[in-house]
Parts: structure tokens; C-alpha cells; sequence
């Protein structure tokens, strides 16, 4: 009897203790980046997202995250960016070179910062650009050229 | 983007109010269609505020409304420009449109055109690029109105979307071409007073200054002059815009439907009014830094940023207005394609003595059809809508040439115009691949023209404008 009455009380404090463990288990303890590191951009913009590794549903949009950018690896002067629960931005006007981000809940327990993840910022080079640009000007001056002296000369000729 | 702007309350009364009301107003438009040509032009009957005001409104689409913010922040000042830089095709339409109803005053459609002008198989190959492209567009709108309705209101996008698409399906089916005009009209005024009233209070609230000076600290790469990106952007965007309004029946059918004479005043009247939307738009976007706004995807820019500033009435507005750019070209492109696929496919190719009511009758099969394939995509992909757009730049940008030589010279082939197709659609999708989306167009075009116009240029035959005149011709 006292056998079964014992069994029953551990049952119920392992069954509280496991629904405890459970949810301290199921709280968020880490965040991370899902783009690949180095991530290399040519057009000057990125969208940079990040996760939770271990998050309860129920609890998942009160997780909050927050992301800093340096240019240093070892994030000597930092900027941050992001401070709250959404799992992307977009970042965008980047000049040439190598940016680092790092990523934590900012929940009142924060985790430790994430791996960095490396954006490295290199653009087209201005003589691409610019040839593109006049190969464009070239066949809309084209467009342009045929539109007005086609419709002169048709007109002169009544077709 | 989790959070509603807007209690579940006000958000469905818009919804279900605006669709009622666009329903409404097509039925009562359409009720007097009764033939063919009224049903699918208006009875070639259209004036000029009604032209312009279609044209204006077709081309504010969710792309005016969301993308031009979306390439401000990605490209800067240069990005806003260089979406403007699309009213170029609204310019440059306008006397191809004056040309076109000289040419083909018993036309119906792009497709008549390219197949009388360049034979069978060039029109194969262009009804194939205009469906494609078609597709591209209103599902792109799809799209965009279920992620708009789930940023802004919290509708899931799977219903924000469906009540969207079925609402312009209906109205279009039962209106036809007079429904789509009358409610492009109504929506044309709504989304200009609101755009600017948006940009306004913008510049009310916050100095240029403070936008300038977070822009430059933040993200200095959009204010160079030479970001190497947006300088390719420029003539890319040019190049698309000119590309899908040449070659789109959207275009074509407005020129036939609008009264003789009217079609380039039309045009040119709506380049003027669309040219500043996109500047507009574009610089909401610029402004989120000084907002503090976290862009998640830089396709919800504008919305995200309207809503920061403006609040719940923020919401609302910039809900109407995208509603108003949505349902004003997804009707446009359901009358138009459908338009084309019962004239081009179905009369000219499948059953060449149809009735006009078998061809209204296919074109009502064609605008469900339509809609059930958008519907259908757009329920199990959610893609970036710049991307998805973009993909379909190097098709439409390869047709410019050999629309531009088959309305204007008379030695130009179907052999040019297939090489210049298929030639700027290969070289076009590669640089989209290789390269990226804000080239694609722009490579395609080049790589047509260059083709079109070398086989132009050493062809012998010439073509008689008279043909293109379906009256005068027998056994066509």
C-alpha cells in the first residue's frame, strides 16, 4: 500500500518535474543565422535571416532576437540593427567590403551571440555597368529613331 | 509582420465592401453588351479621360505599388528613376497607337498582328511569350494581394488572395471590356489621390534633411550616383516597361478600343499622370530608416512603411489603394488574354467559323480558366515578386524590335522577327541566371535588335501595309 501510494506521489512530482523540465527544455536558448556564411553580394543588398534553435510553439512570437553589424570581426564598434521578434531584415546601400553580423535573444535572459555571419559586399564594376548602360541607350536612342521617322515618312507617304 | 494594423472588423468590411462594389459596378456597366466588339472593345467607342484613365490604372499595378519602393531601397535614387522610367512605354506607345489604328482598323488583337504581319509560326512563338508573360503578371498580383492583406489586416494570404482574384474574374466575365474600363476609371482616382496624400504627409512629418542624413549614414551605397547596379537598372526597367506595353495585348486592345484619332492623346495623357507614382512610392521606402521600420522583405516596404507613419489610417489607405492597383490590372489582363486566346487561338485557329456569340463565349470560358490557373499557382508558391516578374523581362523586352519593324518597315521578315525573339529570349534568360534580373530585359532587347535588324537589313521582300487591313482580305 505504502509501496503504491509512494509510486503515485513520484509519479505526479515526476510528471510536474517533467512538465517544468519541459517547458524550461522548450524555451528558446540559442539564436543563429540560416543564410550561409560568407554570403557574397554584388548589388549592395542583402535579406539576413535568423532562428531560434529550440522554441515552444506557443511562445515562438515572443521570442525576441537582436542582430548587430560590425566591420570588424572582432565587432570593435558595433551598430545595431535589429532589436526585436521578427527572423529577417533586408539591408541594402552597402558599400565595397567585408560586414559582420551576430545574432541573440533579447529576451530578459539573453543567450550568447551566434556565429557571425560574413556579408562580403563586392559591386559590379563600373566599366560592366556602364557598357550595359550604354548598350541600353544605344537601342532606346534605336527605338526612339524608328517610332519618329517612321511615322514622318509613312505619313509623307500615306501608308 | 506578424501584427494586424487593422481590427478583423474594418479589415473584412473593406474587403467585402470593395469587391461588392467593383461586382456592382461591372454588372450594371456590362448589362448593355451585347455583340462581340462591345463586349470585348467597348464598340471602338472609347474617349479620351475613359483611355487615359485605363491606361493610367492598368499600369498602376501592385508592381507600381510595391516594387517601386521595393527598387528604391534596393537601388537608391537611381531605383526610383529607373522605375519610372517605365512611362517610357506609356510615350512611346502612344504613336505606335495612332499607327496601329491607321494600320488594322478591324483589329482585334497583338496576335492578329503578328500573324498576318509575320505568318504562323512567329505567332506561335509570340502567343507563347504573351500567355506566358500574362500569367507571370496576374499571378505576380496574386500574389501580392494575399501577402498585402496578411501584412496589413492578418487575412491569411490564401483567402486575401482567392477574394481578390474572384473578385475581378467576376466583374470582368460579366462586364467584359466596358466593366474593366468603368472601374479603371474609378480606381485610377483612388490610387493617385492616395499616393500623394501618403508622400505629402511624408514630407510634412519628417524633413528631407533627416531622410538624407539616416540614408547617408545607413545606407550610403543608394545615394551614389554610379551604384553600379541601378546604372544597369535604368535601361532595364526602360526596357521591360517598353517591352511588355509593345507587345501586350492589354495595349493593343485599349488602342483598338479607344475612338479613332484618341489612342496617342490617350497614351500620352497617361504617361504624364503614371510618371510620379513611382517616385512617390519610391520614396515612402527611403524613409523607413528614419521610421525605424525593419524591412523584413523588401517587397512590403511601402505598406510597412505607410503604416508606421500614418497608423491604423495608414492601413486602411494603403489597403485601398493596393486593392484599387491590384483589381485594376488583374481585370485588364483577364479581358485582354482571354480576348486573345478566343480571337487568335480559338477563331483563327481552331474553328474559323465561329459565331461572335461561340467567341464570347470562349472568352468567358478563357477569364475562369485564367483565373483558375493564377489561382491555383499562386495557392502553392509564394515567391519574390521582383524575381518572378523579372523572369518574364528578356521574352517581352525580345519582341520590341519585331513589333517596332513589322508596324514601320516594310523589309523586315519573319525570319528576323523569330531570330530576334528567340535569340533576345535565350541571351536574356541567361543574363537573368548568370547576371541577375536587373539586366535581363535590357541583354534580351539588345540581343533582338541586333538580330532583327542585321536580317532587316539584308532582306529583299517587301510586305504590303494592306494586308494588315483584315477587311480587304479574303481567305485570311
Amino acid at each position: 500500500m505504502l509501496r503504491k501510494s509512494t509510486m503515485i506521489v513520484l509519479t505526479i512530482l515526476t510528471l510536474v518535474l517533467f512538465s517544468k523540465q519541459g517547458r524550461a527544455a522548450s524555451v528558446t536558448s540559442h539564436a543563429r543565422f540560416i543564410n550561409a556564411s560568407p554570403t557574397k553580394v554584388d548589388a549592395g543588398y542583402v535579406e539576413i535571416k535568423w532562428e531560434a534553435d529550440k522554441v515552444i510553439t506557443e511562445q515562438e512570437d515572443d521570442v525576441e532576437f537582436v542582430v548587430e553589424q560590425s566591420e570588424s570581426e572582432q565587432f570593435l564598434t558595433i551598430k545595431t540593427i535589429y532589436n526585436g521578434p521578427d527572423k529577417s531584415t533586408f539591408i541594402s546601400g552597402l558599400p565595397n567590403g567585408e560586414y559582420f553580423y551576430r545574432v541573440r535573444l533579447g529576451n530578459e535572459s539573453p543567450s550568447t551571440w551566434s556565429d557571425p555571419l560574413v556579408v562580403r559586399v563586392k559591386h559590379y564594376s563600373h566599366r560592366f555597368a556602364l557598357s550595359l548602360f550604354g548598350l541600353g541607350f544605344i537601342s532606346f536612342a534605336g527605338i526612339v529613331g524608328v517610332i519618329w521617322y517612321g511615322n514622318k515618312t509613312q505619313e509623307e507617304r500615306g501608308v | 509582420m506578424s501584427n494586424s494594423y487593422m481590427t478583423p472588423t474594418v479589415a473584412w468590411s473593406i474587403l467585402i465592401g470593395l469587391s461588392l462594389l467593383w461586382v456592382a459596378i461591372g454588372i450594371w456597366l456590362g448589362r448593355k453588351t451585347k455583340d462581340l466588339e462591345s463586349y470585348a472593345l467597348c464598340g471602338r467607342n472609347v474617349g479620351l479621360a475613359f483611355g487615359a484613365a485605363t491606361a493610367v490604372a492598368t499600369w498602376i499595378t501592385s508592381n507600381t505599388t510595391l516594387l517601386a519602393p521595393q527598387f528604391a531601397i534596393q537601388l537608391g535614387i537611381w531605383g526610383m528613376i529607373a522605375y519610372s522610367s517605365a512611362s517610357f512605354g506609356l510615350f512611346l506607345f502612344a504613336p505606335l497607337a495612332k499607327r496601329i489604328q491607321k494600320l488594322m482598323p478591324h483589329g482585334f488583337t497583338s496576335g492578329d498582328f503578328i500573324r498576318i504581319r509575320y505568318g504562323r509560326a512567329v505567332w506561335v512563338l509570340f502567343m507563347l511569350i504573351s500567355v506566358f508573360y500574362a500569367l507571370t503578371w496576374l499571378i505576380s498580383m496574386g500574389m501580392a494581394g494575399g501577402l498585402l492583406l496578411k501584412a496589413v489586416a492578418n487575412i491569411p494570404y490564401f483567402t486575401g488572395m482567392t477574394i481578390i482574384l474572384s473578385t475581378c474574374v467576376l466583374y470582368t466575365l460579366f462586364g467584359g471590356m466596358k466593366a474593366v474600363i468603368g472601374t479603371d476609371f474609378i480606381q485610377s482616382l483612388i490610387i493617385l489621390i492616395g499616393v500623394f496624400a501618403i508622400g505629402l504627409v511624408l514630407i510634412e512629418r519628417f524633413e528631407l534633411e533627416s531622410i538624407y542624413q539616416d540614408i547617408s549614414e545607413n545606407k550610403p551605397a543608394l545615394l551614389w550616383v554610379l551604384l553600379p547596379a541601378s546604372v544597369m537598372a535604368i535601361f532595364n526597367n526602360l526596357m521591360f516597361g517598353i517591352g511588355e506595353i509593345f507587345h501586350s495585348n492589354v495595349w493593343w486592345s485599349r488602342a483598338f478600343a479607344i475612338r479613332k484619332g484618341l489612342g496617342q492623346w490617350a497614351y500620352g495623357l497617361a504617361g504624364l499622370f503614371w510618371i510620379p507614382v513611382p517616385i512617390a512610392a519610391g520614396f515612402i521606402a527611403l524613409s523607413s530608416g528614419v521610421l525605424g521600420v525593419n524591412v523584413t522583405s523588401p517587397d512590403m516596404v511601402g505598406p510597412l512603411v505607410s503604416v508606421a507613419m500614418l497608423g491604423k489610417a495608414g492601413a486602411i489607405l494603403i489597403f485601398i489603394i493596393v486593392f484599387c492597383s491590384l483589381a485594376s490590372s488583374i481585370d485588364s489582363l483577364l479581358a485582354a488574354t482571354s480576348d486573345l486566346i478566343a480571337n487568335d487561338i480559338y477563331r483563327k485557329s481552331l474553328k474559323p467559323a465561329a459565331t461572335d456569340v461561340e467567341v464570347r463565349k470562349a472568352m468567358s470560358i478563357s477569364i475562369v480558366l485564367l483565373g483558375i490557373i493564377s489561382w491555383t499557382i499562386c495557392s502553392v508558391n509564394k515567391s519574390n515578386l521582383a524575381e518572378l516578374l523579372f523572369f518574364a523581362g528578356p521574352l517581352v523586352g525580345s519582341t520590341i524590335w519585331p513589333i517596332l519593324a513589322g508596324l514601320y518597315w516594310k523589309r523586315a521578315t519573319a525570319r528576323g522577327a523569330m531570330i530576334g525573339m528567340l535569340s533576345g529570349s535565350i541571351v536574356g534568360l541567361l543574363a537573368y541566371f548568370q547576371i541577375g534580373w536587373f539586366v535581363a530585359s535590357l541583354i534580351g532587347t539588345v540581343m533582338s535588335m541586333i538580330a532583327t535588324v542585321t536580317v532587316t537589313a539584308v532582306s529583299k521582300t517587301e510586305f504590303n501595309w494592306q494586308r494588315l487591313n483584315e477587311s480587304q482580305v479574303t481567305g485570311e
